[in-house]
């Protein structure tokens, strides 16, 4: 076990030492190495697999590559000399405007809620799965679901297509949730 | 016009916007994930911070069943002494917190009580819910009840939210994955500060930012699922995920023994270690005991077993060999925590933990330095988000000091130490000033923490408050070079924010 963990820290270093060649070469090389780079990866899964057992294993095998990211690009650090303020592109900046912001705010929270739980709700109630899995699954894809609206209904410059889509995803979500139990008589 | 170039300008403009609406959503929810994220790091060393609170604590490593039997039967009688004789749990010691503790708990009258037992099972002192708790609690749910509860949800959504377009809006994230340039523009700097630690903690991010809306929102969740697919029955929801509870059934009945459970227990898994034992309307014919153990193979913090009232193994919950549904719900927590690894993962979730902060921290000083870029500067919100970035370290640190040596409840304490931060932005300091001095106070009330916590337990006998009062006058001394190194060398960089 200890060994198989040791061997799962070098072999990560391994794999970000690949995808950092990758990075640094700019000629078709770098494929060969960001290749090279994720069967390390793959690799490192495996012998913290064989360490820990494959549920415990994953996850230590992406938690030891997120450090090792971060000594990699620690170790890749350039100082750079003071430099006069300049006025650089920026993002699309939208004219603060008061009523839109309340728009965009109830679209992306409370009827990106509603639309997130309608999904969830349906895939709770009709996916074709254990009824154990379907609530869990069904109540998981919530706030993914909402993080998915919220990200969408706030870059769309266009509000009235976020409410149309939203209301339609929540219209649809309740749907096939409802009405086969209507069609049974359930409700 | 080609078609390359007007999918190129589509696409630049649907980046454009997608940056546009990351740093909305951004700066809107910025100081409630910092909150949450700092909370959530400190929280993930609880167990190491309750030894460290107390840590006259009897040190307990290993309980067999005559043990758990002893304490079992010491808190039922201290229950019926109370006349609270309604639920009872015992936490057994474990790796991580070599402690055997015991309580009680009436939902009628809301008494309790929680208690520490020596290795004999004897119990010997009441537990202090101090601040560990408090600390816990408030990443919780900021003491907020179901309400708060719903709001760290909501900011566990927000993040997830912030990873998703954060990834979409910055095409050259993975190509730009090992660049790090630090002086020159702060502008450039923080950006590569934020893209740097997003991107290789990136799976740490979806991790703790889907189990932690998944956990938060989880009450609401069920609520709506339980009216949709039970017809309100919540109880009937809750059974078939939970498995079945104790009924109301108050004839008087003898409790089970402990030893025959752990035997069936492990009858269906010789290596699992028991953690907690819960016994629900305890000594009545409706009384169901739930026993948690471990098995150190498994992503699942624990299998649930439950018993009936006559101690008859009737449900496993299938956390770590059930459905995929319940194998999921089962990693939620120890994902979002990092309890699957022992003591390499707590550290690893530290970093990760911190370098989350840092991610939210540096989304802001990007929006403010870009202000100053173009000479539209917001001094006023460079202040009060140094204020909000240096209020928490310094609240937290306040409030322990405050509990653990003068007994103050950490609640208020903390409020008070956070607001009284934030009003020092109305002062007109410049920013980068002001973010030194709360440093330079972050790092002398950690100094001041460790040595009235040492001299106040230099005679207690569990080494873990060493370990953390180490680690606390680590935090200072780092803290105390960044201070010694802007000291002598200034900064290269305009001042923006936190510095």
């Amino acid at each position: 076990m200890t060994w198989m963990a040791g061997l799962g820290f070098v072999l990560s270093a391994a794999a970000l030492a690949g995808f950092r060649l990758a990075w640094a070469r700019q000629d078709q090389g770098r494929w060969a190495a960001l290749a090279l780079g994720i069967a390390l990866a793959l690799a490192t899964l495996w012998a913290w697999s064989m360490a820990a057992g494959t549920e415990v294993g994953i996850p230590l095998g992406i938690t030891c590559m997120c450090l090792a990211g971060y000594l990699f690009v620690g170790a890749n650090m350039e100082i750079r000399p003071a430099r006069a303020r300049r006025v650089t592109a920026t993002p699309e900046e939208r004219k603060p405007k008061f009523g839109r912001g309340v728009v965009r705010f109830i679209l992306a929270g409370p009827l990106g809620a509603v639309a997130s739980i309608g999904i969830g709700v349906a895939v709770a109630m009709q996916a074709p799965m254990v009824e154990q899995t379907r609530l869990v699954i069904g109540a998981t894809l919530v706030p993914l679901v909402w993080a998915g609206c919220m990200a969408w209904t706030l870059c769309d410059g266009r509000v009235i297509r976020s409410a149309m889509v939203l209301s339609g995803t929540a219209i649809a979500g309740y749907a096939v949730a409802l009405l086969p139990l209507l069609f049974k008589g359930t409700v | 016009m080609s078609r390359i170039t007007q999918n190129q300008e589509a696409g630049s403009s649907f980046v454009r916007s997608m940056l546009a609406g990351h740093s909305a959503l951004g700066i809107a929810f910025a100081a409630l994930i910092l909150l949450v994220c700092f909370s959530g790091t400190v929280a993930v060393f609880h167990e190491e911070l309750l030894r460290w609170e107390e840590p006259d604590a009897p040190l307990v490593t290993n309980a067999d069943d005559l043990v758990i039997q002893r304490t079992l039967d010491h808190i039922v009688a201290k229950a019926r002494e109370d006349q609270a004789l309604h639920e009872v749990t015992l936490r057994l010691p474990r790796a991580e917190l070599p402690r055997l503790s015991a309580e009680y708990h009436d939902h009628d009258s809301g008494k309790e009580a929680h208690w520490y037992a020596d290795a004999d099972g004897n119990l010997t002192r009441m537990q202090v819910e101090g601040w560990t708790e408090f600390m816990r609690r408030h990443h919780y749910s900021f003491h907020g009840g179901s309400w708060g509860i719903y709001l760290v949800g909501i900011a566990g959504v927000a993040l997830l939210s912030l990873v998703m377009s954060g990834i979409i809006s910055h095409p050259r994230i993975f190509r730009d994955a090992f660049a790090l340039r630090l002086g020159g523009s702060r502008r450039l700097q923080e950006a590569d500060i934020h893209n740097r630690l997003s991107v290789w903690g990136l799976p740490f991010h979806i991790a703790i930012s889907l189990s932690g809306a998944f956990l938060g929102l989880a009450g609401l969740v069920t609520l709506v699922l339980a009216y949709a697919a039970y017809n309100g029955d919540t109880e009937k929801a809750i059974l078939a995920v939970l498995g079945p509870q104790a009924t109301e059934d108050a004839r008087p009945a003898p409790i089970p023994a402990v030893a025959p459970m752990l035997a069936q227990m492990w009858e269906n898994t010789p290596d699992a270690r028991p953690v907690f034992l819960h016994i629900d309307h305890v000594g009545t014919a409706g009384q169901m005991t739930v026993i948690a153990a471990h098995d150190p193979h498994q992503l699942a913090y624990t299998e649930r077993y439950r018993f009936d009232a006559a101690g008859k193994l009737i449900w496993v919950g299938g956390y770590e060999k059930g459905t995929v549904g319940m194998q999921t719900l089962a990693a939620m927590q120890p994902l979002h925590f990092g309890s699957f690894g022992g003591m390499p993962v707590k550290l690893a979730y530290g970093v990760l933990g911190i370098a989350i902060c840092l991610v939210t921290s540096t989304g802001i000083t990007i929006w403010l330095a870009r202000r100053r870029d173009r000479g539209n500067p917001a001094p006023h919100w460079e202040r009060v988000w140094a204020a909000i970035f240096w209020g928490q370290p310094i609240a937290f640190t306040v409030s322990a000091f405050a509990t653990l040596a003068a007994g103050w409840p950490p609640i208020p304490v903390f409020w008070a130490s956070t607001l009284a931060v934030l009003a020092l932005a109305a002062l007109r300091w410049e920013a980068a000033l002001l973010s030194f001095r709360l440093r330079l106070l972050t790092a002398l009330l950690l100094v001041l923490l460790v040595v009235s916590h040492g001299l106040r337990w230099q005679g207690a006998g569990d080494p873990m408050m060493w370990w953390v009062d180490g680690a606390l006058l680590l935090a200072a001394g780092a803290i105390g070079l960044t201070l010694a190194r802007q000291w002598k060398g200034g900064t290269m960089l305009a001042q923006t924010g936190r510095a």
